[in-house]
């Protein structure tokens, strides 16, 4: 009797962590990520400058590395005399926000559908699929221009055209998880228990998403930085003075022969930035379906 | 005899297959006019093969599916009258594979307290007062009160799947070939368990089983279902002494000449590869 009471192995938890430990990618990708959060949260603080303090005197002045550069100013100026460094430092912030909004804004939209297709099947699951096709069928370049020219480039717009331009991938991951959930026993179980819609979607099914939920979130943070920069270099996103890393690329683009750092700066934190999301969110994946994509 | 618990009459469920415009349109008669009565306290067996209705029974008694024509009640009322929750509040199933039934993301301890939870009524320290007790009743440790499915025996996990169905004290338990998913030496383990638990809260069992041995020991009366119709109910002695039908000793046959069985399972003779 005594030998069937013991609890076998680790926890999932203590699984999943055994598995992070021994993924390169993973780790090199979150290590980079995190010191990026700790520098957007602390950016006011590490920035030598004000961002916004414009100083026409100062205009152009070389990076630290130049024969004139000073310490003074570490990547030098713009073309207004702004700091760069505390540019670049405060445009950490705006794409980090952004992405990860508009990955929660659409991951919840693309839940919520992909569920509701996966659960009910039918009907549900036709006009789901409808609308994943229209959203695929949409731009979201012009989409943005149409919306941004009406409604004006504000950060928590962007934000919103984000959400509701990105939520397909999530939709589609979810609602093929979802139907390979609904089958499983647990479910029928919740059902005889009396447990309602709510209860079953939220409280049986979600947890199971987290995984497929959380590789596609991040992936998808990564793709939203991109499309935000692309927007905002196209002068849709965020609106000037705003240190956006696509806009500083976009207010440089004329400068590329004269002082390609101007653009090279930027366009390397927007690489860098989306290169440890993805080595993330690969690692996410490898991690949490070793047996196959998730 | 004492009032049936449950009565299931003239019990049909047809479900209609293809509906594309490719697809050939025809009809499945899964339970063909079914009746049978379920008396309190008693162990009631329906076995048959694959695909002779069981599943569908029991999916239909645990309220989780309608009949097409005919009506179950339960304690004298149509189920059709009963909210989800009261429905709950009697029956509850334990499922075939604790593999599937638990949800792996749940602890232990979440996965008991489920019921209480979806009823409601009381709060978070006599729920887990109640499932400490339970665990205490099934000789669970409560230090795997925080353990994960995924950390446990198959046996382990059948247990957690029976406190979760016995939290809220139904009366009935429909149990869908609870131990087929099981090893042997488990089998015995859980089925004893049971039997035991049987007295204790006086439950009522509907046992779904293609396993005629088990199905022996532990069953009051056997219905017998071939292609989705009731050929034989009767007591498990006389059924298992002396079958009326020419369908139920079949099945004992099959069951009890392993030799033959053994027989059909050799490859075809043929040119060795």
């Amino acid at each position: 009797m005594s030998q069937i009471l013991e609890i076998e192995g680790p926890t999932p938890r203590q699984l999943l962590a055994r598995r992070a430990a021994g993924h390169p990618g993973f780790l090199i990708g979150t290590t980079i990520l995190s010191i990026l959060v700790l520098v957007a949260l602390a950016a006011p603080l590490l920035a030598p400058h004000d961002p916004y303090a414009q100083d026409l005197t100062q205009r152009l002045l070389p990076p630290v590395w130049a024969e004139t550069g000073t310490w003074n100013h570490l990547f030098g100026t713009d073309a207004l005399g702004r700091d760069y460094l505390s540019r670049i430092l405060h445009g950490t912030r705006v794409s980090l926000l952004i992405g990860l909004c508009a990955a929660v804004g659409s991951g919840i939209i693309g839940a919520m559908l992909g569920m509701l297709a996966g659960y009910y099947g039918g009907r549900v699951d036709n006009v789901v699929t409808f609308f994943i096709s229209v959203r695929l069928a949409l731009p979201v370049v012009l989409v943005s221009l149409a919306v941004v020219s009406i409604f004006g480039g504000r950060l928590w717009i962007v934000v919103a055209i984000l959400s509701l331009l990105l939520w397909d991938r999530y939709a589609v991951v979810v609602r093929a998880a979802t139907q390979q959930l609904r089958s499983r026993e647990f479910v029928t179980a919740a059902l005889a228990m009396g447990a309602s819609t709510p209860r079953i979607l939220l409280g049986e099914l979600l947890p199971n998403l987290a995984g497929p939920l959380l590789v596609v979130g991040s992936l998808e943070v990564g793709h939203a930085i991109l499309l935000e920069s692309a927007l905002s270099f196209l002068g849709l996103g965020v609106q000037p003075p705003t240190p956006s890393w696509g806009l500083m690329v976009a207010e440089s683009k004329g400068m590329i022969f004269y002082d390609a750092r101007l653009i090279a700066l930027p366009g390397a934190a927007i690489a860098l930035t989306v290169m440890a999301i993805n080595l993330m969110g690969d690692g996410l994946r490898d991690i949490l379906s070793p047996g196959g994509r998730a | 005899m004492t009032d049936a618990l449950m009565s299931v009459r003239d019990v049909s469920r047809v479900f209609s297959l293809g509906h594309g415009p490719f697809t050939r349109q025809g009809h499945l008669r899964a339970l063909d006019r079914v009746s049978f009565d379920l008396f309190p306290g008693e162990v009631l067996a329906v076995v048959g093969e694959s695909g002779s209705g069981k599943s569908t029974l029991s999916r239909i008694m645990l309220g989780l599916d309608r009949p097409s024509g005919g009506e179950v009640l339960l304690e004298g009322k149509p189920v059709e009258t009963y909210r989800r929750r009261a429905f709950a509040r009697i029956v509850q199933p334990v499922f075939q594979d604790p593999y599937s039934s638990l949800n792996p993301h749940k602890t232990v301890r979440q996965l008991i307290e489920m019921p209480l939870v979806i009823a409601g009524e009381e709060g978070k320290a006599e729920r887990l007062r109640k499932v400490r007790e339970l665990l205490d009743i099934l000789r669970m440790p409560t230090r795997m009160l925080d353990a994960y499915p995924s950390q446990m025996s198959g046996g382990q996990r059948q247990r957690v799947a029976i406190a979760r169905a016995l939290i809220s004290r139904p009366r009935i338990v429909i149990c869908d070939e609870p131990t087929s998913a099981l090893d042997v030496s488990v089998q015995a383990q859980v089925l004893n368990l049971l039997m035991e638990l049987r007295a204790t809260f006086q439950l009522t069992y509907i046992f779904i089983s293609h396993d005629l041995s088990v199905v022996e020991y532990i069953a009051d009366r056997v219905a017998v279902l071939q292609e989705g119709k009731l050929v034989e109910l009767a007591d498990v002695g006389t059924l298992f002494a002396s079958p009326r039908c020419d369908y139920t000793r079949q099945l004992l046959e099959s069951a009890l000449t392993i030799p033959r069985v053994e027989e059909s399972m050799r490859p075809p003779d043929g040119p060795n590869l």
